[in-house]
């Protein structure tokens, strides 16, 4: 069911509900209160009905006494004249007096006269008295008490005949004296006339009735009322008669105006709520509808539209400034979002596509890849086989070389073996045998280490090889009667793990020997040489000095000293050069290095050779030396024998000109130039300057020459060299003179100044 | 007359420095090996002015004999002069450290020039009457 209709149907049944709800409560309380006022009104009419009888009552009352205090009828009832009767008692006078009865008794309650009438009737008879009414007249009946002259007895009395209004009064003189001469009773029946015209005093229908009447429940009322329907009411009420015994019931009707009134005013009433009530329901559908509803529908159909056509362009805006507006702005702005993000779904599902294509696009590609794989698997396993050929060829081939190489390791004269990273013996050679005397014994590692443990731990060597990656070599070591020389190496696989050990040891001990002569004939030699030579040397020298002089005219012995003297001199030199160069070249000399300014050495030299030169009349010249001349880092006495060698060449190969000594600072060397005039040195012989034993000659020796031993450049070679400097040929131009230098390291402290 | 004691095992080199001082007006007394040197030298009522003492000798090595003159406070102030036909630097530095006041390469010098060097010495120790200046002379190769 639709919201309106729902709407509607609440707002309907809730004003229907409220409005039926209000009328019947509203009915209720006022039809109550009109029966309230019925009620009320129905106890005032029963009273007055009741008023009425009694005010009939009182009238019959009046009637009565008017008879019963009068003179006639006190005589009348002790002396029955028939007088009174016929003048004053007649169906006319009944009918004038508006009585039923009058009953005129004597004081024994007997009859003396009555009279009854029918006033509803024409009939002019004396009826009878009612039967019943008779035991009333008996003495002793309550009519008949009558204790005082004035005293009355009135009320009611219901006989079958109908309901009596009784009056009876003791019958006195007019002036009201006694004694009582009887009784006076008049009755008057409540007939229909006498109704009728109480009906009309008290405009109500009356009605009087004998039986019980069977709706009627007095319960502890006297009255009741009765509704039979809308349009009368009935008050009913008990009246008793004189005695209190009996009764009968009178209803009084009347008709319901008031509450008629009510109901009409009530109808009145809720056809006015009926219309408010339209009113309103009109009033707040329409403005539901107007508000709520419509715009509900209208936003409804608006999102239903955008539902069905799924297009999400639309306004669902509705107009206004309540909640709803706003509502539907959020929804607007929702759909907006939504818009937003369909389209970028929409993007999405494009780009989607496209990575689908080429996804597709991929999947042909590695379909094909997958094909060319296949053909590559084919290849290889041709190739595979080609390789496995090859393997098998190169196989055969391995172990030719492998063969080879072990017959060539055997053969080689130093012990060779190969331990494993865990320091087993895999492979040796037969050298290590002889080196070890293993002969049938089994060759171990444990004998190894077990024959060289006095002089070379080998476990921890291969542990620190292994360690550190270096290689490790003694140079000597015993191993009993032997010298042997130790080289350990770790062998390094392709990734830089060491797969194992290389151990090579070699039998130096003849080497040794051959050192050991050597180095014993070095010092024989030193020392066996030097020692004839200098016998000679310094005998000739004394022979010169203290006996030459004594020998006159001998030229020749003169000249054969001065020989043997002069020889004895060069052999000592020559000596002194051979074991000097020998020594070098083994490279036994370590040089004590001392910071020493060269230009004192130098002075030194010059002076050593002043003599020289002075004699062959050359000029020596030492250019000035820098003031901040570092000092050089050499060892005096050798550095003192280069200079000198170098100096003396110059003198010793000059003939004319001179001899020029430059000394400066050159990089972090120190150079020390010597330039002469002398013979220079040929291209070809600039080649063999710095060899053994050569000696660049063009000339012919002079006398000079004979201290030259052809080691000098080469002793002084090997001494700069050795100190940490050089020694070159500058520039030689034969006939034109030669340009030596040498190069010394600075001293360190003094490096600084640079 | 001055006194030179020369202690020296090989005769060539001891005749000939013999005749070296003797030649040269000095009175030369000889021993030929470090044992008898010593003993001499500890006899001698009138004590050498100088000795010349050759280090490579058998038995007793120079060095020795130079250790235990420089011990001995009898003869401790007497200048000695080592003599040698080795060329080692550390010789000469371990003589000298010994006591010897000069460090003689024998075939380097001609005997005139040691005597020389022995006069400096005489004439040094003359004038200080002390232990003279310690000086190594050795003479470059030529």
């Amino acid at each position: 069911m639709s919201l309106r209709k729902k709407t509607i149907l609440v707002v309907v049944l809730t004003t229907i509900v409220l409005m039926v709800s209000v009328y019947l409560l509203t009915s209720k309380i006022l039809l109550s209160e009109f029966i309230h006022v019925e009620d009320r009104e129905v106890v005032s009419n029963i009273k007055r009905l009741e008023d009425v009888i009694d005010a009939e009552i009182q009238v019959l009352n009046t009637k009565t006494s008017d008879w019963s205090r009068w003179d006639d009828s006190y005589r009348f009832v002790t002396d029955r004249n028939q007088e009174f009767i016929d003048s004053n008692l007649g169906v006319e006078s009944m009918k004038n007096l508006e009585v039923n009865m009058m009953v005129f008794l004597d004081l024994s309650g007997q009859v003396v006269t009555s009279q009854r009438v029918d006033l509803e009737s024409d009939q002019d008879e004396n009826l009878d008295l009612p039967t019943d009414l008779l035991p009333w007249f008996e003495s002793g009946s309550l009519l008949l008490e009558h204790p005082d002259l004035d005293s009355n007895k009135s009320g009611v009395i219901i006989l079958e005949s109908g309901v009596l209004l009784v009056s009876s009064q003791p019958i006195v003189t007019s002036l009201g004296e006694g004694p009582i001469a009887g009784y006076l009773i008049l009755g008057r029946f409540l007939d229909e006339g006498l109704l009728s015209s109480f009906s009309g005093l008290i405009q109500l229908d009356i009605e009087v009735i004998l039986d019980e009447v069977e709706s009627v429940d007095f319960g502890d009322k006297p009255y009741d009322i009765l509704r039979p329907n809308d349009e009368v009411i009935f008050g009913v009420t008990k009246i008793y008669d004189i005695k209190n015994e009996k009764y009968f019931i009178s209803k009084v009707g009347f008709p319901r105006t008031i509450y008629q009134e009510g109901v009409k005013a009530l109808k009145l009433f809720a056809s006015f709520y009926v219309v408010i009530g339209l009113v309103f329901l009109v009033v707040v559908g329409f403005v539901l509808e107007k508000m709520i509803i419509k715009r509900l529908t209208v936003l409804g159909g608006k999102v239903d539209k955008i539902r069905s056509t799924r297009n999400l362009d639309q306004s669902v805006i509705v107009e206004g400034s309540d909640e709803f507006a706003r509502l539907s702005r959020n929804i607007d702005d929702m759909l907006t979002d939504l818009r937003v993000a369909q389209k970028m779904v929409e993007e999405r599902d494009r780009e989607i596509a496209k990575e689908a294509d080429s996804i597709a696009e991929k999947n042909k590609t590695l379909e094909h890849t997958q094909r060319a794989v296949l053909n590559v698997l084919e290849d290889l396993e041709v190739e595979k086989k080609k390789i496995e050929e090859t393997v098998k060829l190169r196989t055969l081939e391995l172990s030719e070389e492998k063969s080879k190489l072990e017959a060539s390791i055997n053969s080689l004269p130093v012990g060779f073996a190969i331990l494993s990273p865990d320091r087993k013996l895999l492979l040796h050679n037969s050298s290590l045998n002889t080196i070890f005397d293993w002969g049938g014994e089994d060759v171990s590692i444990e004998s190894l280490k077990e024959k060289l443990i006095e002089s070379f731990d080998l476990d921890a060597a291969l542990t620190k090889v292994r360690e550190s990656g270096d290689s490790m070599s003694k140079e000597e070591l015993v191993l009993g009667n032997k010298f042997i020389k130790l080289f350990l190496s770790p062998v390094v696989g392709v990734r830089g793990k060491v797969i194992g050990h290389l151990l090579l040891i070699e039998d130096i001990t003849e080497h040794k020997m051959l050192e050991r002569t050597r180095e014993e004939f070095f010092a024989i030699a030193s020392h066996e040489l030097r020692t004839p030579l200098t016998a000679i040397r310094g005998n000739m020298a004394m022979i010169k000095d203290f006996i030459l002089p004594n020998i006159d005219n001998n030229p020749d012995l003169i000249e054969m000293i001065n020989d043997s003297y002069d020889g004895s001199v060069r052999l000592i030199a020559i000596v002194n050069d051979f074991l000097d160069a020998s020594r070098l070249e083994q490279g036994k000399i370590v040089f004590k290095k001392e910071p020493i300014d060269i230009g004192t050495i130098i002075d030194e030299v010059t002076k050593d050779l002043e003599g020289v030169v002075l004699e062959k009349k050359l000029t020596l010249k030492i250019e000035d030396t820098p003031a901040d001349l570092p000092k050089v880092l050499v060892e005096r006495d050798r550095v003192k024998q280069i200079i000198f060698n170098l100096i003396g060449n110059a003198v010793h190969y000059t003939r004319e000109g001179g001899i020029i000594i430059k000394i400066f600072k050159d990089g972090n060397k120190v150079k020390i130039s010597v330039t002469d005039t002398g013979v220079g040195i040929s291209e070809k012989n600039q080649q063999r300057l710095f060899k053994k034993f050569q000696q660049a000659q063009e000339e012919v020796l002079t006398r000079d020459m004979t201290k030259s031993t052809g080691l000098g450049l080469y002793i002084s070679k090997m001494l700069a060299e050795g100190m940490g400097g050089s020694i070159s040929l500058d520039n030689s131009e034969v006939g034109k003179g030669s340009t030596f230098s040498v190069n010394l390291p600075i001293a360190e402290d003094q490096s600084n100044k640079v | 007359m001055t006194k030179i004691y020369i202690v020296e095992d090989d005769p060539l080199m001891s005749r000939m420095y013999e005749k070296a001082f003797r030649l040269n007006g000095y009175d030369v007394e000889l021993a030929f090996d470090g044992e008898e040197g010593l003993k001499k030298l500890g006899d001698m009522k009138d004590k050498p002015t100088v000795v010349l003492l050759d280090i490579m000798m058998p038995k007793m090595s120079g060095f020795d004999v130079l250790k235990e003159i420089k011990d001995d406070k009898h003869l401790k102030k007497i200048p000695v002069v080592a003599l040698t036909n080795l060329a080692g630097k550390d010789d000469a530095e371990k003589a000298l450290s010994l006591g010897a006041v000069l460090y003689l390469v024998k075939s380097q010098y001609d005997p005139k020039e040691v005597v020389e060097k022995v006069k400096e010495i005489i004439s040094g120790y003359e004038r200080d009457d002390d232990v003279p200046e310690v000086k190594v002379a050795t003479k470059d190769s030529k």
